[in-house]
């Protein structure tokens, strides 16, 4: 029986040394620690992604605010109030989802965040739906 | 008003915007740049150091988008 037991432990851990994925992630090693599916790199692209969504925004918002009854120009050069107030509301969902993220990140690193991930991914495609419409930004 | 001054108005006014326009493409270019650099990079190559700058970055755009906007003027 203590062969038995000696030879199965002995498995375990020649299988621990041959590496590969977790039981936990569709592997077969019982030793490989879970790997978290959210990796650095997503949450770059993310965030480089809404620098690129961002950027004009912000420039469109530094524009001084058309006056009443006018619309922007080459000689008029503004940016429309109500422009300015749809895309800070898109602006505040896409920042807070990635926000969220983060947070979930820094704080559970062990834990998958892939959900998250996918909702800020929603979030940036509205703001980029928002700028779009109102002809802010590529 | 004369077309005359008319002209000479909206050409003025177009010469006072044009640095801050000309600084503000730049300013898109560079962070557009940084941010595309990202893109074509590698998964593995993408490092913490990489996600912290542009973390910074984008509070900072965020921050700039979250201005108070002021009601047009008459």
């Amino acid at each position: 029986m203590s062969r038995v037991i000696a030879l199965v432990l002995a498995g375990f851990l020649l299988a621990g040394c041959a590496g590969g994925k977790s039981i936990l992630q569709g592997g077969s090693n019982i030793f490989t620690p879970v790997q978290n599916p959210l990796r650095t790199a997503d949450q770059a692209k993310l965030e480089a992604a809404y620098i690129t969504l961002a950027t004009p925004v912000a420039a469109y918002m530094e524009l001084p605010t058309c006056r009443r009854g006018t619309v922007e120009s080459i000689t008029n050069i503004c940016g429309r109030y109500g422009v300015k107030v749809d895309l800070q509301n898109a602006n505040r969902k896409a920042y807070a989802a990635l926000t969220v993220l983060r947070n979930f990140r820094a704080r559970n690193p062990t834990l998958s965040g892939v959900s998250l991930l996918e909702a800020a991914r929603q979030a940036m495609i509205e703001f980029q739906t928002v700028a779009y419409l109102n002809k802010v930004g590529a | 008003m004369p077309p005359v001054a008319l002209i000479v108005t909206a050409i003025l006014s177009v010469l006072q915007a044009l640095p801050a326009a000309v600084q503000t493409v730049k300013d898109v270019a560079d962070l557009i740049t940084k941010a595309k650099d990202i893109f074509s990079k590698p998964a593995d190559q993408i490092t913490e150091a990489d996600l912290q700058e542009l973390m910074a970055m984008s509070d900072a755009l965020n921050a700039r988008i979250e201005k108070p906007v002021a009601p047009p003027e008459d």
